[in-house]
């Protein structure tokens, strides 16, 4: 049962590779969490997560080129597997469920 | 402009990270962030790397992952979390172990940082290693050091010095008194500590006749100059003299010899009479390179047949035999305080094992209890390998939790344990983050999480080879041993301890022969040209007498050239009228110069004859006053009195009369057997440092200002050296003792309350274990105290098998103490019984709680729980 289970950060990691496209790896994430969400995640838990994640089989990664900037490492971009695609919609669809007849009840 | 990360940092998170692509994108990521940051502060980012770097080690340790827990490597995060959790689980046990380990780590570290702090400190000197004392416990003459300076080859430098105490006159009129060195130039530009400010002394400083110079030392130069650097090239009045300031010596560095706050070249001119009869100077060479101590030995054991032909009277057969002797030049203060301070360290190194073992046997207690758990995992193919690994990260953890503890303990121990040896200037403590004490700390840690872990692991492994799985019984002889070994060291410091303290009871019984209440000493070093006039010594001696007796709440005072107990002793040697002898075959006896009042002030009463009297003062000495010990030694039967003795090397043949016979007092070693004395007017002999002695209606704080109003009053160019009642002189004679006693008597009782809690712990598990027994027992009739005294029996045995090793141990191992030791020896029986008996006492005391608890079992609920 825990497969179906997305932790809130877990979510908002996925939401932020989903928005940048093909364009996302470590700190482009980092940045748009930050910039969109409010987010500012510590390094250990953002790549944890990552790691937990490609783990779970939500999503992949690979390698784009090393620059000397990046002390001739790689980027390590990642992209959502079908699996993970599937797994956002029904968080999404069940947080929607939950939602559902509340939108007013806040906004007082 | 590129960055780039420190290494360290980048190794450490590369630790941290998994291998393959996601850890080196991450560590990718961290560069490019690290160099977009560093382009506006680098200070900023590479603590914000470090900051990244902290939660990534923080989250490997906390989650770990689950994909590659295939390495070893993560297979210790697993265990490093699972120990944690245990951690967690019983604060209580986990909290009491680093507290006791963290203690006992501490301790060790404590005492080593001190150890560390002293062995640095005792030498002042550039190169200790190659600098030597020559007859380091002797004085020399200027002009015996001068001779053997000009015929040596061994030393790239010689030279000698002096201490003293001096009176600076301040611009506004008044003085002050600072210690000093006098030092040849060439010795003290081997001082490891050179002034940062002006500059060394020079050898054109040490002509007569030239402009006399100093070197102010910092802390002076910051006292009475107000750290004004115009001060160089002024000209300060010291005791009397112009002195041109040419130097301000580093902050902290150190004279040799102790506390001295200034420099002066040492001169002597040769047509002086005392150029070789006054013995004041301490000769050090630094040797050449190439020459060993053993070439310095030889060349010097031929000046040495030279210099006995010319001064006879420097080479009395009693002082080591005339032999000469070279040594490091810091060897005394080594030696002083590496006895002592080793001792210590061996006490805390005992307590550490014995706390180790106690944790150990814990661990193994509990090993046991986990036993389903260990076995359950190796039958489902955990290997053996991998359960000890558990084993060891378990004892890793609390060790290093420990090391905490340990090193805040130490941090705050070392300074106190130092401020302690207040009888030793040179002992003082090192920080605990430096690189020796950290060394240190790491080697006892390692050696305590290797007991730790050992204890567990070794009984698993044994359980493992025979085939059984950890049974309760296995581990029962291993934890009796093991206690056993406990009780053997608690032993082993009950007896130092006792020893110790049987010392430090002996040292305060010793007969003084004066009251030590009430009386103060001053010590006084008035300018040589007040000294070379007898006339002027004689009324300065009366005008200080005079006025400081004369002061409310003084009942006397008196003159003395030595402090009792603190002073160099002065031997003169002793040629009879009536049966003259050679200088060298001379016996001698050390020499008091005193004022008539000493004999009063002091307590001292006339046996024969008379005493120093307002009669005796001549321009040498006329008359001699004996102790009975030396009435006794050289008279026998007979009476000194009318006898003439002469006592002046240099006047063989000037005889002089005893007049008087007085009471022993001790006023040499506090240690030391009776001692002979002989007293003859200090005015007839003038000295340079003399030491007024005061005897008070009471110790009141408000007679020490009174006293040195009144001595600046009769001169204020005298200089007082040092004020302290002669309690404190006392209780500083046997200060080391005294330490130690208190340290080791403290470290005796932790191990002994460890040893009880170890046969506490062993009987408890007995108890719990044989429950079933003791109920059978108790069912077929035993009596509750037959089942209690078994018990307790039981515990008392083991400490008995501790306390019989650990008194063989003591019998050979306390030789070390012998050093320290008064009146009492390392074979005395009665230590050996005292010891045991406090053990004893302890093993019945931890054994009665599970004996009692054993003893109200109820039979019939026993036996129907099984």
């Amino acid at each position: 049962m825990s497969q179906d289970y997305l932790g809130e950060f877990e979510q908002m990691v996925l939401l932020s590779i989903m928005r940048l496209g093909t364009d996302a790896y470590g700190l482009g994430i980092k940045d748009e969490l930050e910039s969109t969400a409010g987010r500012s995640p510590s390094s250990g838990a953002l790549y944890t997560t990552l790691d937990r994640l490609e783990r779970k089989g939500l999503l992949e990664s690979y390698a784009g080129d090393a620059s000397s900037e990046r002390g001739g490492r790689p980027r390590r971009y990642v992209k959502l597997t079908p699996a993970g695609q599937e797994m956002l919609a029904r968080s999404r669809h069940t947080l929607l469920a939950l939602w559902d007849g509340l939108e007013g009840a806040l906004d007082r | 402009m590129s960055f780039r990360p420190p290494r360290w940092l980048e190794r450490i998170a590369e630790w941290a990270l998994p291998a393959g692509l996601s850890g080196q994108g991450a560590l990718g990521d961290l560069t490019e962030e690290f160099q977009r940051r560093a382009a506006e502060s680098g200070f900023r980012a590479t603590a914000w790397y470090a900051k990244q770097t902290a939660s990534i080690v923080a989250y490997r340790i906390l989650t770990g992952s689950g994909a590659d827990s295939q390495d070893t490597h993560s297979d210790i995060l697993m265990d490093v979390r699972w120990a944690f959790r245990l951690v967690l689980k019983h604060p209580g046990f986990a909290l009491g172990v680093v507290a006791v380990l963290g203690l006992g780590l501490g301790t060790n570290v404590a005492v080593f940082s001190v150890v560390d702090g002293t062995f640095r400190n005792t030498s002042w000197w550039g190169e200790p290693d190659r600098t030597m004392g020559l007859w380091p416990e002797r004085y020399w003459s200027f002009g015996m050091m001068e001779m053997y300076r000009d015929e040596q080859s061994a030393y790239r430098s010689i030279g000698g010095w002096r201490e003293s105490a001096y009176a600076i006159r301040m611009p506004d009129g008044t003085s002050t008194s600072v210690n000093g060195v006098e030092i040849t130039p060439e010795l003290f530009r081997e001082l490891s500590a050179q002034p940062p400010l002006g500059r060394a002394l020079d050898d054109d400083d040490a002509f007569l006749g030239v402009e006399p110079v100093v070197v102010l030392g910092e802390s002076l130069w910051r006292r009475s100059f107000g750290a004004d650097p115009g001060v160089l090239g002024s000209v300060v009045d010291v005791s009397g003299t112009s002195m041109r300031v040419v130097g301000v010596q580093a902050a902290g560095a150190k004279a040799p010899g102790g506390r001295a706050e200034m420099w002066f070249p040492l001169i002597m001119d040769p047509r002086d009479d005392d150029y070789f009869r006054q013995t004041d100077v301490k000769v050090v060479g630094v040797l050449a390179s190439g020459v060993t101590t053993d070439d310095a030995w030889t060349e010097v054991d031929a000046f040495n047949d030279r210099l006995a032909r010319l001064f006879p009277s420097f080479f009395t057969p009693d002082w080591d035999d005339g032999l000469v002797r070279i040594a490091r030049a810091d060897e005394s203060q080594r030696r002083l305080i590496s006895t002592p301070l080793l001792l210590l360290l061996g006490g805390t190194a005992l307590l550490l094992l014995v706390t180790a073992l106690n944790v150990g046997n814990l661990l193994l207690g509990r090993a046991i209890e986990r036993r389903r758990e260990l076995a359950v995992r190796a039958a489902i193919g955990a290997g053996r390998g991998r359960i000890v690994q558990q084993l060891l990260v378990e004892a890793g953890v609390l060790t290093a939790l420990a090391v905490g503890v340990g090193l805040y303990a130490g941090a705050l121990g070392g300074p106190w344990i130092g401020s302690l040896f207040v009888g030793e200037a040179v002992v003082t403590s090192s920080s605990v983050l430096s690189g020796p004490v950290l060394l240190f700390a790491l080697a006892v840690t390692f050696g305590a999480w290797v007991i730790l872990a050992g204890v567990p692991v070794v009984h698993f492994l044994r359980a493992q080879r025979t085939g059984l799985t950890l049974r309760p019984h296995s581990g029962v002889a291993v934890q009796r041993s093991l206690v056993a070994v406990q009780a053997a060291l608690a032993t082993l410091l009950l007896v130092s301890a006792t020893l110790l303290v049987a010392t430090v009871g002996n040292l305060r019984s010793v007969p003084l022969g004066y009251e030590t209440e009430n009386l103060l000493a001053v010590e006084l070093s008035p300018p040589e040209d007040r000294l070379t006039d007898s006339t002027v010594a004689r009324g300065l001696y009366d005008g200080l007498v005079e006025r400081v007796a004369a002061l409310p709440g003084v009942e006397g005072a008196a003159l003395t050239a030595r402090t009792p107990l603190r002073g160099r002793v002065l031997r003169a040697p002793i040629n009879l009228e009536a049966d003259p002898v050679d200088q060298v075959q001379a016996p001698n006896a050390p020499w008091h110069k005193v004022t008539p009042e000493y004999f009063e002030v002091m307590g001292m009463e006339l046996v024969e004859g008379r005493l120093l009297g307002s009669e005796d003062r001549g321009r040498i000495p006329t008359a001699v006053v004996v102790n009975e010990t030396l009435a006794e030694q050289v008279w026998g039967d007979q009476s000194p009195v009318g006898q003439r003795i002469a006592i002046d090397p240099h006047m063989w043949s000037w005889f002089v009369p005893v007049v008087g016979v007085v009471t022993d007092i001790r006023t040499g070693d506090i240690t030391g057997g009776a001692e002979p004395a002989l007293y003859v007017s200090l005015v007839e002999s003038p000295f340079k440092d003399v030491t007024l002695m005061i005897r008070t209606s009471n110790v009141d704080g408000s007679v020490v200002p009174a006293v040195r109003r009144a001595v600046a009053e009769v001169d204020d160019m005298v200089p007082v050296r040092a004020v302290m009642w002669m309690d404190e002189v006392v209780r500083a004679a046997y200060s080391t003792s005294w330490v130690i006693m208190g340290l080791l008597v403290a470290l005796a009782v932790l191990a002994t309350v460890l040893g009880a809690i170890g046969i506490y712990a062993a009987l408890s598990q007995h108890v719990a274990i044989t429950r079933k027994e003791i109920g059978v027992r108790m069912a077929l009739g035993a009596e509750p105290g037959e089942v209690v005294g078994s018990v307790v029996r039981s515990g008392l045995l083991i400490a008995l098998a501790g306390i019989a090793v650990g008194s063989v141990a003591a019998a050979f191992g306390a030789r070390v103490l012998d050093s320290l030791l008064f009146e009492v020896s390392t074979g005395t029986p009665w230590v050996y019984a005292a010891s045991a008996v406090a053990l004893c006492l302890a093993a019945v005391v931890a054994g009665w709680v599970p004996a009692s608890r054993a003893g109200r079992l109820p039979p019939a609920e026993v036996l129907r729980g099984e």
